[in-house]
């Protein structure tokens, strides 16, 4: 089911002394199975444009055609997109609203109009994907779980949705680093064994360089870049231009190739690295 | 993106009017209204309706700002209108059919009513069309301070509404984020009857309350560790200060309400 | 107990337990001397204590057992709560929860105010404070207009123009982007460098704590490791046992050391890893 991006333009507030343009002229197409890395500074447009994604903002101009629903059509049901496209907005469990686990985790299948069992099911299932403990959690208010713990309630309900396409708006803001680590393994495996198609939106170079299949660069509401992890931090000038760095590795093996040592230019996981400086080093036989 | 938000009616400018000291035009404000409460026949309307009109002119305020600060009010205006006019007393009948009367008094008393209604809301209109919610905020505080000495928390109430007007803003922000993370698992807001939709609005005002409290408690650790204890030995960065222009528009302003006091007394 | 200048804040064997029925306090047994211009980094995971130590450096908490001195105040002292907040001022966590005033120049004004000083002497202690934060030109905005980052500079000024001896940065960073976390790091550094102001930096971010002169790390309520950056991070493996991160560098500098090669232990950043490498490898033939 891809999505298909069209010559995207979004105006805000347009006609008004406020207007301002958040995209400009975006042209894209997410495939099934990707694990989409959108990278960009803040303002630089990708929560606008993940918005677009579920119908939850129109283009100004252009087209957002998902599984072949073009989103500004009238005869278009925005739940119909919505079923399609699960969209985690950044610190989720600052929606949840119901008295226990399980209820909130069934507000997105109720409004879809589920039987009770169907219900139950999916709050189940999306509960296990998550990593929370049904018979543990699901009767306890979500209010006082932890806040790694709310994430995951929050995660779930949008899971419960049954998505094809799940979209994360920086999914592992404020948590510390093992919090992180496990959202990032959850959504690792969501995608592998879940077949789910993965966008997700992120600051950090780090986190995203070791789980994205592609990249997605955006500056000032224009698409500057895409391509895999491998072919976006070879552009680490261009990069550099739009205010974005490149991983540590990628960032070392810059330098010491302009030392002088001989490196492939492509370099940017740290096992890379490890492998590549022992093979210098073994060659030197350290005869400096 | 709801970042520009104005709030209240408050339109920003550097007129007379604007940069008259927030307590002089809220005291005026006053006396406006009790100038509205002695026009004693329709005719008399005339003085608030040059004093509007002066004041409008000078801050810079359009015939059209001003009829739309009116136009919320139209049902009760109708309202009151029809009130009068079917329900007064009177022995000059203009117009009967059945039991419907119209009479030359209720008439009169409709027209009456309704003038006082829409100079009211119009005059004290180009206070908040012409103060910023934060001046006025101020004014209400150094006009409340005397009454701190009989306990009422002048004070308090005043860092009540600062802190509300700095988060209306951030709670607006919020509610629409919220409802849109409703929306984005099948919420609907828009659709179904009045109860439905009511009962629609429980995802979205859950979630807003509980980061409210969130923020007050956090707010609350945050002012006290700046040192706040409450209004006592407190000294103020904004200070208000009377000027000659004051003195003027306060003189204009009472001359119109003995004007219409007299007017009132020698042509009833 | 005499003051010694040396020591703004001085914890000894601090206690805090949140329910007097806990077990395990919050903070156990802390005993830590803050010394006079130092950038401390206090490094832990959620839930490690760190936040409330921070809190009892300014009396927001009172310690349940041990004693907190600040710049020779005892914080169980009631008469001298405001003498003590004066002293170690607090920037917290999220940026949109502490500021007060509808204005920039206002909010720098709140703490002025509730210590009472005369208008006239306000004035250029809030002009010198949001220079100090490079916020000169935002004096006249409104809160919501400004950037994250933004915020936390006009939290720290409001702090500044309150003339403290020691800052306390309460996971300052943990909601702002990149951009905005390096802003606010760097007025930081700029304020201890130049002004001497003494800094307890409280993070869950390894990158932040790299740049700091002395790292204590908290885990459960005890100060676990003590010590320069380079020493506190070389220990790899007990850092990620903790369930923190190390800086990928000193990571893969420790992988070349077990794989045999004589590289340096303080090795914390891409430049260090160059200047090490380049002194161990010979440039490689091919390309000299």
């Amino acid at each position: 089911m891809p999505i298909q991006i069209e010559h995207l333009t979004h105006t805000y507030m347009p006609g008004s002394p406020f207007s301002a343009v958040a995209l400009r002229d975006i042209t894209l197409t997410i495939e099934d199975g990707e694990l989409i890395g959108l990278l960009g500074h803040t303002g630089s447009g990708k929560t606008t444009l993940v918005q677009h994604l579920n119908g939850l903002i129109k283009p100004t101009e252009g087209k957002v055609i998902v599984d072949g629903l073009d989103i500004s059509e009238k005869g278009t049901s925005l739940l119909e997109v919505r079923r399609k496209v699960g969209l985690v907005f950044q610190y989720p469990e600052y929606q949840l609203f119901e008295e226990t686990v399980a209820k909130d985790i069934a507000f997105g299948p109720k409004n879809l109009g589920l039987s009770p069992e169907d219900i139950d099911q999916r709050v189940r299932t999306a509960m296990e994907k998550v990593g929370l403990d049904y018979e543990e959690i699901a009767d306890r208010s979500p209010f006082e779980l932890s806040g790694g713990q709310m994430r995951r309630v929050a995660i779930a309900g949008v899971l419960a949705m049954q998505p094809k396409v799940l979209v994360l708006d920086e999914p592992t803001a404020g948590l510390d680093p093992a919090g992180r680590r496990s959202i990032l393994d959850m959504i690792r495996q969501l995608h592998a064994a879940g077949g789910l198609t993965v966008i997700m939106v992120s600051h950090s170079m780090d986190d995203i360089s070791t789980l994205a299949t592609r990249l997605i660069v955006m500056s000032k509401g224009e698409l500057a870049m895409t391509g895999t992890p491998r072919e976006v931090f070879k552009n680490r000038e261009l990069l550099a231009s739009i205010g974005l760095g490149v991983p540590q590795a990628a960032e070392l093996a810059h330098q010491l190739r302009e030392a002088g040592y001989d490196l492939p230019d492509d370099l940017y996981t740290s096992d890379e690295l490890y492998s590549a400086i022992l093979k210098l080093a073994g060659k030197e036989a350290g005869v400096c | 993106m709801l970042r520009d938000i104005t709030l209240g009616q408050y339109m920003p400018g550097n007129t007379v009017i604007h940069r008259l000291d927030p307590r002089t035009k809220i005291l005026l404000t006053i006396v406006y209204i009790a100038m509205i409460f002695c026009v004693s026949s329709p005719v008399w309307y005339v003085i608030p309706l040059i004093f509007v009109a002066v004041c409008a002119k000078l801050s810079g305020i359009t015939f059209k700002q001003l009829i739309k600060t009116i136009k919320p009010l139209r049902f009760l205006l109708l309202i009151t209108f029809l009130l009068n006019l079917f329900f007064s007393a009177g022995a000059t009948v203009l117009f009967q059919w059945g039991f419907i009367k119209i009479t030359k008094e209720g008439l009169l008393t409709a027209v009456h009513f309704s003038m006082r209604l829409i100079f009211l809301v119009a005059g004290t209109s180009i206070l908040t069309l012409t103060t910023s919610p934060i001046a006025l905020c101020d004014g209400i505080e150094v006009l409340l301070k005397p009454l701190s000495k009989i306990g009422f928390p002048s004070h308090e109430l005043a860092m009540m509404m600062t802190i509300a007007l700095r988060f209306i803003p951030t709670l607006i922000e919020e509610a629409d984020k919220i409802m849109k993370a409703q929306m984005a698992r099948g919420a609907d807001f828009e659709s179904g009857n009045l109860f439905k939709r009511a009962k629609a609005m429980v995802p979205l005002l859950v979630p807003l309350f509980v980061s409210a409290f969130r923020r007050a408690g956090d707010l609350a650790m945050a002012m006290e560790a700046r040192c706040y204890h409450g209004g006592e030995g407190r000294t103020r960065l904004r200070v208000l200060k009377f000027g000659m222009i004051d003195l003027y528009a306060a003189l204009i302003t009472v001359a119109a309400l003995v004007l219409t006091i007299l007017c009132g007394k020698w042509f009833p | 107990m005499e003051y010694n200048e040396k020591w703004p804040i001085e914890l000894e064997l601090a206690s805090y337990h949140y329910d007097e029925e806990d077990e395990t306090p919050a903070v156990n047994q802390v005993s830590l001397q803050i010394e006079k211009g130092s950038f401390v980094a206090v490094l832990g995971h959620n839930g490690s204590g760190k936040s409330t130590m921070a809190k009892l450096m300014n009396a927001i908490y009172l310690p349940t057992g041990g004693k907190v001195m600040v710049c020779g105040m005892d914080t169980a002292s009631e008469d001298d709560v405001w003498s003590i907040r004066r002293h170690a001022g607090m920037v917290f966590q999220n940026p949109d929860n502490q500021i007060v005033a509808n204005m920039v120049r206002e909010d720098v004004a709140f703490g002025l105010e509730n210590l009472g000083i005369p208008r006239e002497e306000m004035l250029p202690r809030i002009d010198e404070a949001l220079e100090a934060v490079r916020m000169t030109e935002r004096a006249e905005s409104a809160p919501h207009m400004l950037s994250g980052g933004q915020k936390q500079r006009v939290a720290i000024a409001g702090v500044l123009a309150m003339q403290p001896d020691v800052i306390i940065m309460d996971e300052a960073t943990a909601m702002l982007d990149p951009s905005g976390r390096k802003d606010v790091l760097k007025t930081v550094r700029r304020l201890n460098r130049d002004k001497g102001m003494t800094v307890v930096w409280i993070t869950h971010y390894m990158e932040e704590a790299a740049t700091a002169d002395r790292v204590v790390v908290l885990d459960s309520g005890k100060a676990v490791m003590d010590g320069t950056p380079a020493q506190v991070f070389s220990r790899v493996e007990e850092i990620k046992e903790l369930g923190l991160d190390v800086p990928p560098m000193a990571e893969l500098a420790m992988r070349l050391r077990n794989a045999g090669l004589p590289l340096d232990e303080n090795i914390l950043t891409v430049a260090d890893m160059v200047k090490e490498l380049t002194t161990t490898l010979c440039p490689s033939k091919s390309n000299i």
